[in-house]
């Protein structure tokens, strides 16, 4: 089920620079559907990243290579929609400024580019935002049913970790798959299981006002803007879950906490950036995580060829399962 | 009938004095309740990073007559999803503050804030509002000394000079 033009309709063209907008009102149905991120950057051409690759934006909504005749956005345009994003309250996304991302109702990431304050050495936060990067979020039903029969056994669900490069469909896939494990699955003999999905950028659930907009299934708690290391501990000892999901994990802490969650006999689907899982396992906040083979299944995304792609499932081990088909998302989300 | 007619620009000329002392009496209080808005509004900011469109709303109740309106208009003007605030900001005090009894430099100060409003982080929100407070504290002060010198005086001359046409006209 894609939703990506109502989003866009209801949520969002409103909120664009009046040019980029009236250009994308004039896209094709079927090209604005593609869509997955639109990026302002001050002074330049509006640039639109689809599942096939993208362009710059021209006033006739088409995109093109060239920067020539392309719609660009000024820096008051910039700004202007950062300010809307912000609801004009922009003191109040301090959290968000130091991490330097903006997380809309609907679970639209919004990036940031601008000027980093320092303090003591770290980034204290962004000011002066020049370039924003509009991520749309994707509802793909049926994208995980590939995975299935490697994360459920017949008897329990093994802990699973997606391993992905950025935009290669790392939250599509685990959303799905909350759904999926949350809802039970009849065709494959999956039962519905208790999950909780501690969201803490807001994108697994797109929850507002704590109700989740997408559908992660019907026996899913959402832990929403709250910080995956004191989420999962929280889910652990007040929700009961018997699966815990969280989306781009990386922090020493976050991999303690995974750790904890693991022992306490909860099943985990996390997601981690990376191009493969050797290289993963090199870096040395993971390498406890694989050597102490907390994770029975690996799953690796690449995005090949413009469609989010299963490249392999691999076990605790990190020997490749046999029987893994390349699968990819945007072919199940048709079927 | 010219006993009638002193009588009544007695009765205005006293009327007149009456309304410039309530001015003068007014302005420093309508100061003092901007500042005191003001102060909330940095103290929503610095501990509860509450949106601007929360505090609008939150002042609207705390506050009564056209300083509630204002604030009123401008919490539905961000629930609306405004674009661009500070236009809107500017238009809705400008038609406030003919309503409002205040002077020119309360007015240009609050103008000045709607520029910055809601625009940067909080170090800077709060350093706008506190520059405002301050300002707004010394043209209170001095509508404060204002009040002491012209108030009563408005009263007796506007008394005084009907008093002297109704002798006059008699």
């Amino acid at each position: 089920m894609e939703v990506i033009i109502p989003l866009l309709e209801e949520r969002l063209l409103d909120h664009l620079p009046e040019a980029v907008a009236r250009s994308l009102r004039r896209m094709a149905p079927k090209a604005l559907e593609a869509v997955e991120e639109i990026r302002l950057r001050a002074g330049r051409p509006v640039e639109i990243v689809t599942r096939t690759g993208g362009g710059l934006l021209t006033p006739d909504g088409r995109l093109q290579e060239n920067p020539a005749g392309a719609v660009s956005a000024s820096i008051e345009d910039v700004r202007r929609t950062f300010a809307v994003f912000a609801r004009h309250s922009v003191y109040a996304l301090e959290e968000e400024l130091r991490r330097g991302y903006v997380t809309l109702s609907g679970g639209v990431r919004v990036g940031l580019a601008g000027e980093a304050v320092l303090d003591g050495g770290r980034v204290s936060h962004l000011k002066a935002i020049s370039g924003l990067n509009i991520r749309l979020p994707r509802a793909v039903h049926g994208a995980a049913e590939p995975l299935l029969p490697y994360v459920w056994d017949g008897q329990r669900v093994h802990s699973t970790l997606v391993i992905a490069p950025p935009r290669a469909g790392k939250t599509t896939l685990l959303r799905d798959l909350v759904r999926l494990l949350s809802d039970g699955v009849p065709r494959f003999r999956v039962p519905g299981h208790r999950v909780a999905v501690i969201d803490e950028r807001s994108e697994i659930a797109a929850a507002e006002g704590g109700v989740p907009t997408f559908d992660v299934g019907a026996r899913t708690d959402v832990l929403d803007g709250c910080p995956k290391e004191e989420g999962i501990v929280i889910a652990v000892r007040a929700l009961g879950p018997q699966i815990v999901a969280v989306d781009e994990i990386g922090g020493e802490e976050e991999i303690r906490a995974l750790r904890l969650a693991l022992t306490a006999g909860v099943a985990l689907l996390a997601t981690a950036h990376g191009d493969d899982v050797r290289a993963l396992a090199e870096r040395p906040s993971f390498r406890p995580l694989i050597e102490a083979r907390l994770f029975a299944r690996h799953v690796v995304l690449t995005r090949a060829g413009g469609s989010v792609t299963i490249e392999g499932v691999y076990d605790a081990s990190l020997r490749r399962l046999a029987g893994t088909g390349r699968a990819t998302l945007d072919e199940v989300g048709r079927r | 009938m010219n006993g009638v007619l002193a009588m009544v620009l007695w009765a205005m000329s006293t009327w007149v004095g009456f309304s410039v002392s309530m001015r003068y009496q007014a302005r420093p209080a309508a100061i003092r309740r901007l500042r005191g808005a003001l102060h909330w509004m940095e103290t929503e900011i610095v501990y509860g990073q509450t949106e601007l469109e929360g505090i609008f709303r939150h002042l609207e109740a705390r506050e009564e007559g056209p300083l509630a309106q204002l604030f009123d208009e401008l919490a539905s003007a961000l629930a609306a999803g405004s674009r661009d605030f500070a236009p809107l900001y500017g238009a809705a005090l400008r038609r406030w503050l003919p309503k409002a009894r205040l002077g020119r430099e309360e007015q240009s100060v609050l103008l000045s804030l709607g520029e910055v409003l809601g625009k940067t982080d909080r170090q800077h929100q709060i350093k706008h509002l506190r520059l405002a407070e301050s300002a707004l504290l010394e043209i209170e002060t001095r509508a404060r000394e204002e009040e002491a010198k012209y108030a009563r005086l408005s009263r007796t001359f506007g008394f005084l000079f009907g008093l002297a046409l109704f002798i006059l006209l008699l």
